[in-house]
């Protein structure tokens, strides 16, 4: 997926369109239809949607879970940059691991921690950080062999020492180029995320859906569903401010 | 100008991948001098990156004269790092360098001022701006008391004004610092605006095609007005280049 598609180009309004489109079919048009759920009823039964599902805090974990992995990777990657941008160990070990086209692995993967572990809180933590540490590293190692090396050049030739090159400008060369991985793991970290909770069904907004799809509760599988679509969006815009913001140079 | 003394630069046996076989110069900078090597192949740029100490990987001697502590390469593409401004820029290589030199505020202040970005300490530069960001690449080469500067064919992308604004800069600055330069360009008419000496190059011959010295050609020309002495010198290179079967000069 690239960042030319259309979601990743103007969600927002995509998001509010499907809303006007559901708001006008549902409410006046198909009003006897089960497809989708009346906007009025959904609307006067919002509280109870959030309470007995315990939205708030399922909301919380979830969106809990996807910040501390991106803020984990963030950490892991900046400490570890050095290492990724030279050849060793560790990174073939990433670009093996990597090869095995990743997701379906993960989803297999995702199966045997929730029997292992059913109940913990911290899993889905741990597993997210982990997936998109091994998403942002792999970018960077893909991306090391692909930038000018004008700067290196220069840099060397000013006599700045292969580790701080590396280190210093060859990983900030990298850095603007990430934007898109950014955009894209956020999406893909909430596959998984809603996958982990979906199985493990326990906490997060994939229990909720888990829930509802159990007990056919069509109001608040649409409920949760736009929730989520709405915060997916707000992630994708902060991700594009905090990169205008301080990865400024390009 | 007064030429305080000859800097000759030596090279012998040089041997670097398949662009230089036993290739053997003597290269005469002379202080305070603006010399070019004319070279349509990749092969000028390798021997830059060989002087300047950004390639290490060659066999050969290179015999420095007394005098050069280091020769600063300048790339292509202008390499001044575009996260920092201006000072900033400065200062990081001064800090990060193996070389020992210090950080002096008021040394800093004069270079910015000597190379046309007084007032522009605090800004950052737009990748697009060539011409701003390739002062401050000539700025943190001579914080460096470099004795050689190496300009890889920098001017290529710019615009006429800013070029011709860059060489005036760059014959002032070769007036008052005790600084040579070594520009590698494809054009023949820049070659002869700046130079006093002038080197053809080709890839794979073992020594320059033929070294001129404008002083000489200015001479043996002087009964000729000044554009027709221009002109001559141009025809002299172009028929050089063409004998070693190289057509596409301009």
């Amino acid at each position: 997926m690239s960042s030319d598609k259309i979601f990743l180009k103007n969600p927002f309004k995509i998001l509010i369109s499907f809303l006007i489109i559901w708001i006008v079919l549902f409410q006046f048009v198909f009003v006897w239809s089960n497809i989708l759920p009346k906007p009025i009823i959904l609307w006067e039964s919002i509280n109870d949607i959030l309470q007995e599902n315990q939205l708030v805090n399922n909301f919380l974990i979830s969106v809990g879970s996807i910040t501390f992995g991106i803020i984990v990777s963030l950490i892991l990657t900046y400490f570890l940059r050095y290492f990724l941008l030279t050849k060793n160990l560790f990174v073939d070990l990433i670009s093996a691991f990597y090869k095995l086209k990743f997701l379906l692995p993960t989803l297999i993967f995702i199966i045997f921690l929730v029997f292992w572990i059913p109940n913990s809180f911290y899993t889905e933590y741990i597993l997210l950080a982990f997936f998109s540490f091994l998403y942002i590293s792999k970018d960077i190692i893909n991306k090391r062999n692909t930038i000018l090396n004008d700067l290196e050049n220069s840099a060397r030739s000013l006599g700045l020492t292969s580790k701080k090159i590396l280190a210093n400008v060859k990983f900030k060369q990298i850095i603007p180029s990430l934007e898109n991985s950014f955009l894209l793991l956020h999406i893909k970290l909430w596959g998984v995320l809603l996958v982990f909770e979906y199985v493990q069904n326990t906490f997060g907004l994939g229990s909720v859906l888990h829930s509802s799809m159990i007990l056919k509760d069509l109001y608040v599988l649409f409920f949760t569903s736009v929730l989520i679509s709405l915060t997916i969006i707000i992630f994708h815009f902060l991700i594009k401010v905090l990169f205008n913001q301080f990865v400024h140079w390009e | 100008m007064v030429k305080e003394e000859n800097m000759i630069l030596g090279i012998n046996n040089l041997n670097y991948r398949s662009v230089f076989k036993n290739f053997k110069v003597n290269l005469n900078l002379e202080k305070n001098s603006i010399n070019s090597i004319i070279c349509y192949d990749e092969s000028a740029s390798a021997l830059f990156k060989i002087i300047g100490n950004v390639e290490s990987d060659f066999e050969g001697e290179l015999k420095y004269p007394n005098t050069i502590k280091s020769a600063i390469y300048i790339p292509e593409a202008s390499s001044s790092f575009p996260w920092l401004n201006v000072k900033d820029n400065i200062k990081y290589v001064l800090k990060n360098s193996a070389s020992t030199l210090v950080n002096n505020d008021v040394n800093i202040q004069k270079i910015i001022n000597e190379v046309g970005l007084k007032g522009y300490e605090n800004h950052f530069c737009d990748n697009k701006s060539l011409g701003f960001r390739f002062r401050i690449s000539l700025a943190r080469a001579l914080i460096f008391n470099s004795v050689l500067i190496l300009i890889d064919n920098s001017f290529s992308e710019m615009d006429n004004e800013t070029k011709f604004e860059l060489f005036d800069l760059i014959k002032n600055i070769s007036k008052k610092y005790a600084v040579s330069f070594l520009i590698n360009t494809t054009n023949i008419y820049d070659a002869i605006y700046l130079s006093e000496n002038i080197y053809l190059m080709k890839e794979g011959n073992s020594k320059f095609l033929k070294s001129i010295n404008l002083f000489e050609e200015w001479k043996n020309l002087e009964t000729e007005d000044r554009r027709n002495r221009q002109q001559k010198v141009t025809e002299k290179i172009i028929n050089i280049f063409a004998k070693n079967s190289l057509n596409n000069v301009h």
